[in-house]
């Protein structure tokens, strides 16, 4: 049941990515739904669910994303990784909690793609595009509130137990 | 020793997936993108419904906020039209020169168009990631679009199918930053390579430093590689740099089409050459 959650979840995600989002876009920078509910379902789940997700939200992105295939599969892995280490040591619940570790992956993973990405294309504009990084993370850390909730309502209404509780 | 078992078994999964996801990374290009268009199919035509619906109420939202400003608009348009007018008198004789001669380039252009069909395509999808600029247009293989078929809008250059499905297809813009446009400048000649830069802008590449660019100079393509026709409009200079020690020039190009702001595009198909082995 977990993975058909996620995989719906995903899919849901990839349609508003790829149809809705860039009506709310500024400066050319949208929201990364990918990313916030990477670090949702980590700060949430054990460290293998969570692994599940990171592969599974990494693959849909690389399926829906020009470039490698497998990159983005790689860095969600990594990413999901560090915030499975470092969910013991937080308090998951707290919206300052969510809102900086999501700046804080998007950040980590934003620049990780950017350098992969410049060693896969050489092109000299790419590490110009650095400022973009901390500009994603922020928007990305705006929305994590309602994102949030909305991931919570969901998993609640399919019966799997409240965010009140671990998963 | 149970409990053992099964978190090494967990572990071995685990070890599994990884070494899955790292192998991805060396598959070649042409099979992933087969794949990711595959996979991405299905959801074409849901991303279709949802794509004109917003689109829909975007456009409502659009005429709503113009009503307030059309009045004013109206006059000043009104008095511009009336000096235009005068103008366009002014200019009728180098007009009707400029249309014979066009008339001789037209008839010479469409034996070298017989070689290609467009077919018109809505824009159902936006790349998910930041800084890759591809679209999902809801043509493919069933339409007779392949990969390599060049993407316009009005006779400007959008991109290129990278990748087609059996009713959808992807194709990379030139903003994107593995694309690489053989172009000239319209008026000098000179030629160069536009490369996106992923932040919705293009750079000409390969100027060399001696060459004078101005500003506004526009930005054609110049048919070398056979990838892309020539004479399609790129966009126009907006920004020269020269680094003291570099042999050319950093010239910032915007691009003609905005992506933003339309919603299909023309897709130019080949015909198939014939005996073409297959």
């Amino acid at each position: 049941m977990p993975w058909i959650t996620i995989i719906s979840v995903t899919v849901c995600i990839s349609l508003i990515q790829t149809t809705l989002l860039r009506h709310i876009s500024f400066l050319g920078i949208q929201p990364d739904l990918f990313i916030i509910f990477l670090v949702f379902h980590s700060l949430n789940a054990n460290r293998e669910r969570s692994f599940h997700a990171s592969w599974v939200v990494g693959l849909t992105k690389d399926i829906f994303s020009e470039g490698p295939f497998g990159l983005n599969t790689v860095l969600f892995i990594i990413a999901g990784y560090i915030v499975s280490i470092i969910r013991g040591n937080i308090y998951g619940r707290h919206l300052a909690t969510q809102i900086s570790v999501t700046f804080i992956i998007s950040i980590i993973y934003n620049l990780l793609y950017l350098c992969l990405l410049s060693m896969l294309i050489t092109s000299a504009g790419l590490f110009s595009m650095a400022w973009e990084c901390p500009l994603i993370a922020i928007y990305n850390s705006i929305i994590v509130l309602p994102v949030f909730w909305l991931f919570s309502r969901f998993y609640s209404s399919f019966g799997f137990p409240s965010s009140r509780r671990k998963f | 020793m149970r409990r053992n078992r099964d978190r090494s078994t967990k572990r071995f999964i685990i070890f599994v997936f990884v070494i899955v996801s790292i192998s991805l990374l060396f598959i070649p290009e042409s099979i992933t993108n087969n794949i990711k268009v595959t996979v991405a199919s299905p959801l074409a035509p849901v991303q279709k419904i949802i794509s004109h619906t917003s689109n829909f109420f975007k456009n409502g939202f659009e005429k709503l906020a113009a009503l307030s400003t059309a009045v004013d608009e109206k006059n000043d348009l009104g008095k511009e039209v009336f000096l235009l007018k005068n103008k366009i008198i002014e200019q009728q004789d180098i007009i009707n020169v400029s249309k014979k001669k066009l008339e001789i380039v037209s008839e010479y252009k469409k034996n070298i168009d017989d070689k290609e069909e467009p077919v018109v395509a809505d824009i159902i999808g936006f790349d998910v990631s930041s800084f890759r600029k591809s679209i999902i247009v809801d043509v493919g293989k069933k339409q007779g679009v392949s990969v390599g078929d060049v993407v316009v809008f009005g006779n400007a250059l959008v991109g290129r199918i990278s990748a087609t499905g059996n009713s959808s297809g992807r194709v990379m813009l030139i903003t994107d930053p593995a694309s690489n446009v053989p172009s000239r400048f319209l008026e000098s000649r000179t030629r160069g390579i536009v490369q996106g830069t992923a932040d919705g802008k293009c750079m000409m590449k390969y100027v060399p430093r001696q060459i004078k660019v101005d500003k506004p100079e526009k930005i054609i393509s110049s048919g070398m590689g056979g990838v892309f026709p020539k004479s399609l409009y790129i966009g126009n200079v907006i920004e020269v740099k020269q680094k003291s020690a570099s042999l050319f020039k950093d010239i910032k190009v915007i691009p003609r089409i905005d992506i933003s702001k339309i919603e299909n595009v023309l897709v130019i198909k080949r015909k198939k050459e014939e005996n073409t082995p297959e």
